[in-house]
C-alpha cells in the first residue's frame, strides 16, 4: 500500500515538474529569468524591425528600419515593430507580450524610456496588433492609438503588413511631431458634413420663414370675451369632489443591465494602460 | 303723341325702377347710375324715375315673397339733380358729384337711431404713421405696398355694433383625475382615481361687441378689438358727416349667439382654470358639462369708428381695417416673392455654413 501511496506521488510531482519546464522553456529568450530583480535600462542597439514572424522581405525590413531611424532621430522617441508567432502566454493584455519585449530589451530613447512599438502576434489562433506608448508619448499614444489601428487594420487584414506598417510609421510620425494625429477627410466625411449642415439650414430657414409669414396676418375670429369680464364678479361656490372608481396599472421595470449586453463577436479592439519597470503603458489592440 | 312718348318713357323708367330695387345687381346699378348722371338735367324724367323707384320699392313690401335688394335708388341732390344709388343700410354717404356730405337721417331715427357713437380719433396723418408703424418689422413686405395714393382714398366708416352686457349662471361639472404611481417588486404601479367634479358660480360680462354689418367682415370687426368704450358720446348725426355710415342689417337677435359663446368660452375657461388650483384631490380636469346660462342681457346699439381700405397686389385684393379710435390695423399682407426666398435661403445658408464649419472643426 505503501509503495502505492508513494509512487502516485512521485508521479504527480514529476508530472507538476514537467509541466512547470515546458512552461518555463515557452519563455523568449529575451525575458529575463528573474523579472523582479530586472534591473532597467534603455538605449538599446537591437534592430527596430524585430521580424520573428517573418511578416516582411529583406527589402522592406530594411526599408522600415530607414523610416524608423528617421522618426528616432527627428524627435528623439523610439519606435519598434516585433511581429512573432505567439505572445507567449503573457497576459492579462494583448500588449503585455509587447510591453514586455519592449522594457527587457531595453527599447526606449532618453531616461523616459519614451518610445512606441507596433507588436504583431500571427498565432494562428488569435491573430492581433497592439500599439503601445510610453514615457513621454503615453499620453498621446491613449488618445490617438485607436486611430493608428483603425488605419492599420484594413491592410492587417488583407495580409499587406508592410503597407500596414508604414502607414503606423508615418501617423506615429505625426503624432510625434504635432501631438495628434489629423484624419484625412474623405468625400463620405464631406457629404456627411453637407447632408447635416443642409438639414439644420432647412429647419432654421423654414423657422423663419414661418415666422416672418406669420407677421404677416393678424386677422383672427375672437372666440373668447376676456376683455369684457367684469372686474371681480367672478363667483365659484360649493367645489364638490366625489369619489368615482380607481384604475391601477402595472407595468414590468426593465433591468438595468439588460440593455446594456450586447453580441460577441470575433474582433477585438480596447485600450489598457499597464505598469512595467517603473514605466506606465499604454496601448490597445485590435484583431485582424 | 306725346301722351304715347310719356306713357312709353314712364313704362321703361318703371321697369329700370323695379330691377334696381329687386334685382340689384352691382353692374346694373353702375350702368344705371352712369346713365342717370347723363339724365341729371332732365328732371322731369329723374323725378318719374325718383317716384318710380318709390312705387317699386313699395309694392316690395306688398308683394309676399319678394324682398327689397340691399340696393335703392336715393332721391336727388338738390345742387345737380342727382340721383344717386346707395345700400338700403347706408346712412351717411359722399356724392362725388357736388362732393356733399349726405347723412340720411331716416336710418338713424327711432328704432334705428344709436344709443351712442365713438368719434373717430384718427386722422389721415394718424393712419399714415400707423400704417407705417404696421409696415415695420415685415420683411416680406412688397416695397411701397402702402401708396400716398391708397392712404388718401382710405374710407372711414361708422359699423353698426351691438354691444351686449349679461351674466352667466349655472353648474359646471368636470370629470377630474388624480394620478399617483410607486413601486413594489419588479413592477411600477400607477393608480388613476376618478372623480366627478361640480361647482356653482356666475361671471358678468359688459359690452361685448358684435357687428350688426353683414358687410363688414367679422374677422377684421373682431381684430381690431378693443374700443375704449368710455368714450362712447350720445349720438348726433354731425359726427357722421364726412364718413360713410350704415345702418345695422343684422339684429340683436341674430347677434347674441355670438357674444353668448364668447362670454360662454370664456367663463368655461375660468371656472377650469379656477377648479385645476382649488381642488383638492384632483390634479387634472377636463369639462362634462356646462350648466351656465345667459341671464339678463342687455344691449346697446352704437356706431364705431373704422377705417376700411383694399389694396390690389398681383391680381389680389387685400382688405384692411383700422379701428378709428387706437390706429391698430389689421389685414393680410401680400408676400414678395423675393423675399419670401431670401427669408428661406440666407437662414439656411448661415445656419448650414455654420454647422458645416463646426463640424469640419470638431471632427478633425
Amino acid at each position: 500500500m505503501k509503495k502505492i501511496v508513494s509512487f502516485v506521488f512521485i508521479s504527480i510531482l514529476i508530472t507538476v515538474l514537467a509541466l512547470t519546464a515546458v512552461h518555463a522553456s515557452d519563455y523568449p529568450s529575451w525575458f529575463p529569468d528573474d523579472p523582479e530583480t530586472f534591473e532597467d535600462f534603455y538605449g538599446t542597439n537591437l534592430e527596430r524591425v524585430a521580424d520573428e514572424a517573418g511578416l516582411f522581405t529583406a527589402s522592406e525590413k530594411s526599408e522600415l528600419t530607414y523610416l524608423i531611424n528617421q522618426v528616432r532621430e527627428k524627435y528623439g522617441y523610439d519606435l519598434v515593430i516585433y511581429t512573432d508567432t505567439t505572445n507567449y502566454g503573457f497576459g492579462p493584455y494583448d500588449e503585455t507580450c509587447a510591453i514586455n519585449f519592449y522594457r527587457f530589451n531595453g527599447y526606449g530613447l532618453g531616461a523616459g524610456r519614451s518610445g512606441m512599438i507596433i507588436y504583431v502576434n500571427m498565432d494562428p489562433e488569435d491573430r492581433y496588433f497592439s500599439v503601445v506608448g510610453t514615457g513621454d508619448v503615453e499620453t498621446r499614444t491613449y488618445n490617438y492609438n485607436e486611430t493608428i489601428r483603425d488605419k492599420m487594420q484594413p491592410y492587417m487584414a488583407s495580409g499587406q503588413y508592410y503597407e500596414a506598417m508604414k502607414i503606423g510609421i508615418e501617423l506615429i510620425d505625426e503624432l510625434y511631431d504635432t501631438g495628434k494625429i489629423t484624419e484625412k477627410k474623405t468625400i463620405g466625411d464631406y457629404l456627411g458634413y453637407s447632408a447635416i449642415a443642409s438639414v439644420v439650414g432647412l429647419v432654421v430657414g423654414l423657422i423663419n420663414l414661418s415666422k416672418e409669414k406669420a407677421k404677416m396676418y393678424n386677422v383672427r375670429f375672437a372666440t373668447y370675451a376676456n376683455d369684457y369680464i367684469v372686474n371681480n364678479s367672478f363667483r365659484m361656490r360649493d367645489l364638490r369632489e366625489s369619489f368615482l372608481y380607481r384604475n391601477v396599472t402595472r407595468t414590468l421595470i426593465q433591468s438595468s443591465d439588460s440593455g446594456g449586453r450586447s453580441g460577441g463577436g470575433s474582433s477585438h479592439s480596447g485600450m489598457h494602460s499597464s505598469g512595467g519597470g517603473g514605466n506606465s503603458f499604454s496601448g490597445g489592440s485590435s484583431r485582424f | 303723341m306725346v301722351s304715347i312718348l310719356l306713357n312709353i318713357a314712364i313704362a321703361i323708367i318703371s321697369v329700370l325702377a323695379w330691377l334696381s330695387v329687386v334685382q340689384g345687381h352691382g353692374d346694373d346699378r353702375n350702368l344705371m347710375a352712369h346713365g342717370l348722371r347723363s339724365l341729371k338735367y332732365y328732371t322731369v324724367l329723374s323725378n318719374l324715375f325718383s317716384a318710380g323707384v318709390s312705387a317699386a320699392y313699395a309694392l316690395c313690401f306688398l308683394i309676399p315673397g319678394v324682398a327689397p335688394s340691399r340696393t335703392i335708388l336715393f332721391l336727388k341732390l338738390a345742387a345737380t339733380a342727382t340721383v344717386m344709388i346707395t345700400f338700403a343700410t347706408t346712412a351717411a354717404t359722399h356724392c362725388p358729384y357736388c362732393d356733399n356730405e349726405v347723412v340720411i337721417t331716416e336710418k338713424l331715427t327711432g328704432a334705428l337711431r344709436p344709443n351712442g357713437v365713438i368719434p373717430f380719433k384718427v386722422d389721415k396723418k394718424g393712419i399714415k404713421e400707423k400704417i407705417k408703424e404696421f409696415c415695420e418689422g415685415k420683411k416680406l413686405l412688397p416695397n411701397n405696398f402702402f401708396t400716398d395714393q391708397m392712404i388718401e382714398n382710405v374710407q372711414g366708416v361708422y359699423v353698426p355694433v351691438w354691444l351686449f352686457d349679461g351674466k352667466l349662471n349655472g353648474t359646471l361639472s368636470f370629470d377630474g383625475t388624480a394620478t399617483s404611481s410607486y413601486t413594489q417588486g419588479s413592477y411600477r404601479y400607477t393608480e388613476t382615481s376618478h372623480y366627478l367634479v361640480e361647482c356653482d358660480g356666475g361671471m358678468a360680462f359688459s359690452r361685448v361687441p358684435v357687428d350688426g354689418s353683414a358687410k363688414m367682415p367679422d374677422d377684421l370687426m373682431n381684430s381690431i378689438e378693443p374700443f375704449d368704450y368710455s368714450q362712447i358720446v350720445p349720438f348726433d348725426g354731425q359726427y357722421l358727416s364726412g364718413f360713410l355710415a350704415d345702418r345695422y342689417d343684422k339684429g340683436p337677435d341674430d347677434s347674441i349667439p355670438i357674444a353668448s359663446e364668447r362670454m360662454m368660452n370664456s367663463a368655461t375657461k375660468a371656472f377650469t382654470d379656477a377648479v385645476k388650483s382649488e381642488a383638492e384631490f384632483v390634479s387634472s380636469v377636463s369639462l362634462r358639462n356646462n350648466g351656465l346660462s345667459l341671464s339678463n342681457p342687455s344691449v346697446k346699439y352704437v356706431l364705431l369708428p373704422v377705417y376700411i381700405f383694399n389694396c390690389k397686389y398681383n391680381g389680389k385684393l387685400y382688405r384692411f381695417a383700422m379701428n378709428g379710435q387706437t390706429g391698430k390695423l389689421v389685414g393680410e399682407l401680400p408676400i414678395d416673392k423675393g423675399k419670401k426666398a431670401r427669408a428661406f435661403w440666407l437662414p439656411f445658408l448661415i445656419a448650414a455654413a455654420i454647422v458645416f464649419l463646426i463640424l469640419f472643426l470638431l471632427l478633425r
